[in-house]
């Protein structure tokens, strides 16, 4: 009997605990929810307000009202967007209300000039100063969002200064999530078109579905597949070759992974190539060794990919941008038809700085949309194209011939312009045939290379 | 035990304060002075005036943030739903109406082309494929990288990497709150190569683990190709 009591008090501690542990973990999912709530709806601020900032200056150097127009709408939708993210982080209304107020302020006023632009109008001094002043806030409103950014992550702001304050606010919010509202939000979000970012060179996010000029041929087997991913990674470079299971999709292709000569199978580093099961052409290689110095220079490195990319039967290629991370120079490669640079025939190669060796490529791109194509005179002259571009920038003399591919798989021929205004750089890209001008691309410098945005 | 709960609680309320301080700072971009006990000066006197008139304050207006000012300020903060630390930062100053300086913008046009860039994206990239895939072989991890970027490019998902990696339900390691750990090195260079275009997947939208996947809905995709533990398809 005298045990009953200290057994009671036993499990009833027991008891609480578990209880505690519950309510410990319950209230740990609840604030990984918040928070990661929290953080989606800060990146999608900071991302429009980094449209809004790249559409702003894009308006310094556009020249004609179609192109303002789509720059306005962009600006007037992406305000729209940042202001309604903003209004929904649990950040009192007084530390953002003037945030707010410029966002707001932002989209009606572009809202305004895209309206007066419509009827022919053009924009006065005072407006294109007023342009230029909401340029620069909304480019310092980018830096301190990233700044608080990285206190987000590191500082938890979020966790410490709004979970911990929050908790009753957040079982409010957790009964409020609908799934309505849910499912709404949602919705919104998709009707949110964000201006792409371009990664790596002019247009290298187009993708030709369906049409794969290069790859209609015969099927290969998958060894005479096997002998060309060793051919195409060198003699000697590759001990043993592995099938892994096939990749169908965008291109249907022989996958196969090599462990490199000097090391021992398991350990390390593979390569991966796939080989296209038509034709047989290599479709990507990933090959993700350590590259502890660099002994050549990225010319060097662009020497060297331009070797290879002859060796393996792709001629007329032209290197246009780089970037350069850690020991490793990644180089786009665009097609070249007679004099006209083809964007949407795209291929990448990385190139370690130390050896010179590929460590990466893909030509995804190149074998879904290359072809002869039949390309007509242009009716504009490149100094007749000039004059239809930008009014404000400096722009260079003489054009470059290009073909650029349209958000519907088209393809327009175009002038290429370099601009500059101040201190920016942009790309202008005006129809060869009718001077409409057909996009503007921001060129953005950084210490690893050159961003197209 | 009283001792160290005090210390506690008193680290902690600094540490809210801080992080408040930091917040205010950044959305005020304010050059305002701050305030507190033993600031003087045209400023306080104004301050005090503000809390008379107010009726917070019953002291002299003598122009030092004293004892009673401080009493006053934190009568005011809590009134306010500001945290009561009796220090005027640029939150209490706003509330007082007080005109709180913004940083200008210059005038001239600015180069913006420091300011856009993809780091944080690729971060970001990396810290959701460091959750869902760091025990995988390095292609593994550019197809996880890969399959979110298809998802910003297809209509049925949110539109940026933001919003298909924090979509809810989607990926178990933001909802465990995996993604928050220090990405790892290889994933970086796997979310810059997915950036960058590469594909192992050929386009793919879903992956799954055959040995843990829970939802029966997934078994009902085609499988495209199976890369380390997972699966991927369409």
């Amino acid at each position: 009997m005298k045990y009953v009591l200290p057994i009671v008090l036993a499990i009833a501690l027991i008891a609480t605990g578990l209880w505690g542990y519950n309510q410990n973990q319950e209230r740990e999912q609840l604030a990984n929810f918040f928070m990661n709530t929290n953080q989606r709806l800060y990146y999608d601020l900071t991302g429009s307000v980094q449209s809004i900032t790249t559409d702003l200056s894009k308006l310094m150097v556009s020249g004609q009202t179609r192109q303002n127009i789509i720059l306005y709408s962009n600006i007037w939708k992406n305000a729209y967007n940042a202001q309604e993210k903003l209004s929904q982080l649990p950040i009192q209304h007084a530390q953002a209300s003037k945030t707010e107020k410029f966002l707001n302020q932002v989209g009606d006023y572009t809202f305004a000039l895209a309206k007066r632009n419509l009827d022919g109008e053009q924009l006065s001094e005072q407006e294109l100063e007023n342009l230029e002043a909401l340029h620069n806030y909304s480019a310092s409103l980018c830096q301190e969002l990233q700044e608080l950014h990285n206190s987000v992550f590191k500082g938890e702001v979020w966790l410490g200064e709004l979970v911990g304050k929050a908790n009753r606010k957040l079982n409010r919010q957790a009964k409020e999530e609908n799934p309505v509202d849910v499912q709404f939000s949602k919705f919104e979000e998709r009707m949110v078109e964000y201006p792409e970012l371009i990664y790596d060179g002019p247009f290298s996010e187009h993708v030709v579905k369906g049409r794969k000029p290069r790859l209609q041929g015969d099927k290969i087997t998958k060894e005479q597949a096997r002998k060309k991913a060793q051919e195409f990674l060198g003699e000697g470079t590759v001990k043993q070759i592995e099938s892994a299971p096939g990749s169908t999709g965008r291109i249907n292709t022989y996958s196969f992974e090599g462990v490199p000569k000097n090391q021992t199978e398991g350990k390390g580093n593979p390569i991966y190539v796939d080989i296209s099961q038509q034709i047989g052409y290599p479709v990507y290689i990933l090959n993700n060794r350590d590259v502890p110095k660099a002994n050549i220079s990225p010319k060097q490195a662009i020497k060297r990919a331009d070797k290879f990319l002859n060796e393996k039967g792709f001629k007329n290629m032209m290197p246009t941008y780089t970037m350069r991370y850690d020991n490793v120079v990644l180089i786009n490669y665009v097609y070249k038809q007679d004099d006209v640079v083809i964007y949407p025939d795209l291929i990448k190669i990385k190139i370690a700085l130390d050896n010179g060796e590929v460590v990466g490529f893909d030509s995804t791109q190149f074998l879904t949309s290359n072809y002869q194509r039949n390309i007509e005179a242009p009716k504009l002259t490149s100094a007749e194209a000039r004059e239809k571009a930008t009014i404000r920038a400096q722009i260079e003399e003489e054009g470059q011939l290009c073909i650029i591919p349209t958000d519907a798989y088209g393809e327009i021929l175009c002038y290429e312009f370099e601009a500059t205004y101040k201190q920016d750089k942009f790309l202008v890209y005006i129809n060869a045939n009718t001077g409409v001008e057909e996009k503007i691309l921001k060129t953005v410098e950084q210490e690893n290379g050159t961003l197209m945005i | 035990m009283r001792k160290i709960a005090l210390a506690a609680t008193a680290i902690l309320l600094a540490a809210c304060i801080g992080s408040l301080i930091y917040l205010d700072s950044y959305f005020n971009a304010a050059a305002a002075q701050t305030l507190y006990w033993g600031s003087s000066g045209a400023e306080v006197r104004k301050l005090q005036e503000t809390l008379k008139r107010w009726d917070y304050y019953k002291g002299p207006v003598d122009g030092v943030f004293g004892g009673g000012t401080f009493e006053a300020v934190k009568a005011f903060q809590r009134k306010n739903g500001l945290t009561a630390d009796g220090v005027v930062g640029p939150a209490t100053l706003k509330a007082l109406g007080f005109p709180v300086q913004a940083k200008a913008a210059p005038k001239d046009y600015q180069s913006s082309g420091k300011v856009v860039s993809r780091d944080q994206e690729t971060t970001l990239l990396a810290r959701a494929i460091t959750g869902e895939a760091r025990g995988e072989p390095y292609i593994g991890q550019v197809a996880i990288g890969a399959v979110i970027l298809n998802r910003t490019r297809h209509p049925s998902f949110p539109n940026t990497i933001a919003g298909v990696i924090y979509q809810p339900q989607a990926f178990t390691a933001v909802a465990d709150g995996q993604i928050n750990m220090e990405p790892m090195e290889s994933c970086i260079k796997a979310a810059r190569d997915a950036l960058n275009g590469w594909d192992p997947t050929g386009g793919c939208l879903y992956y799954w683990n055959p040995a843990t996947a829970t939802s029966k809905w997934i078994w009902s995709r085609t499988v495209e190709k199976k890369i380390g533990k997972h699966w991927f398809g369409n």
